[in-house]
């Protein structure tokens, strides 16, 4: 009989992981970029299409990413809900005082719809990123 | 690389991992604080206060991104591993909390401003550095939000474990290198526009 020590049947560090990771880290870019078109023409916004489709883009984008996470296999559950609720908490707060200026400040109201979608894209998205990025090391459980 | 970071430096004393807390309450209570004050600025709307915020905010904001990157970062990469570990758990635990309520100052506050000013209506003449600082603005905050931030936990979290992977470490830790580069010529850019636009 072998006394060799028998390979671990899982290790977090060497598991293979879907491209969660950077499907959320492209979304972040759609999402700054329609950002960024978007407030390059306020108060007078004549150029919608870019920033709409750049929107849409980001969902889709964060669909995607949270799908293939629903099929990550053995993976650390408890900490990434414990990571993601914290980090969402956080985002609230930054997305909050973003979107309070823009009330406050009278932004338009197309402009505002599509910054609100933006901001939840965001919040979510970064929620995803971070919580993955820590959980993906640790020990399921 | 040895993949563990319980490693003897060179006195010969063991180091300690784990024991800490990753988001410090006290400095959580200091940035709430802030940004309430924050919030009490916008609602006066007054330009001093509006401005006090957006100026300080982003000083420190490039500021210690700059004195990391290039003065800390540096010198951390050239400290042996316990140390840098010893270093890591007490410092990226007060970033966590300082730099989002920096970003969300600068941000806020600098947004308002600009329409107080009206620096973002397209017949403004310096329009331009405008939305060169949205792009600056934009780049920033994929490196730090979308790059740096999950890196930083991540290592965090790590370095709790009794036993951390040294190798893992290292990985994560080398995109603070490799993006310091592209935070520090974005920070540079900033004051070359921001210095722009407040002697236009």
């Amino acid at each position: 009989m072998s006394t060799a020590p028998q390979p671990s049947a899982f290790s977090p560090y060497t598991a293979k992981r879907p491209p969660v990771g950077i499907v959320c880290q492209v979304a972040l870019g759609a999402i700054v970029l329609s950002a960024i078109v978007l407030a390059a023409q306020i108060p007078r916004l004549s150029e919608l299409t870019v920033p709409i489709v750049l929107a849409g883009v980001a969902w889709v984008l964060f669909l995607a990413a949270a799908a293939m996470l629903v099929r990550v296999g053995p993976f650390a559950w408890g900490v990434f809900r414990m990571v993601a609720v914290r980090q969402l908490l956080v985002e609230l707060v930054i997305s909050g005082m973003l979107e309070f200026v823009f009330i406050y400040d009278h932004t338009p109201g197309s402009a505002l719809a599509i910054f609100t979608a933006l901001v939840v894209v965001f919040c979510l998205d970064i929620a995803l990123l971070i919580a993955f990025s820590v959980a993906r090391y640790q020990e399921p459980v | 690389m040895s993949s563990e970071l319980v490693a003897e430096s060179k006195a010969g004393s063991p180091v300690q991992v784990g024991g800490f807390s990753i988001v410090p309450i006290p400095g959580l209570i200091i940035a709430a604080a802030y940004v309430a004050a924050l919030v009490v600025a916008l609602l006066s709307n007054t330009l001093w206060a509006v401005d006090f915020f957006h100026v300080v905010s982003g000083a420190l904001w490039t500021g210690i991104d700059l004195f990391v990157g290039f003065v800390i970062g540096p010198i951390l990469g050239k400290l042996p591993i316990p140390a840098r570990v010893e270093f890591s758990k007490r410092f990226m635990p007060k970033m966590v909390v300082i730099m989002p309520a920096l970003v969300v100052a600068t941000l806020a506050a600098g947004f308002q401003l600009a329409l107080q000013q009206g620096y973002l209506v397209a017949s403004f003449p310096d329009h331009g550095w405008i939305v060169a600082s949205f792009v600056v603005v934009g780049v920033l905050a994929v490196v730090a939000i979308g790059i740096l931030e999950p890196a930083n936990l991540a290592v965090l979290f790590e370095l709790r474990k009794p036993q951390p992977n040294g190798e893992l470490v290292a990985v994560l830790m080398k995109r603070f290198i490799y993006t310091a580069g592209v935070t520090g010529a974005m920070q540079i850019a900033t004051l070359v526009i921001m210095t722009r636009l407040a002697t236009a």
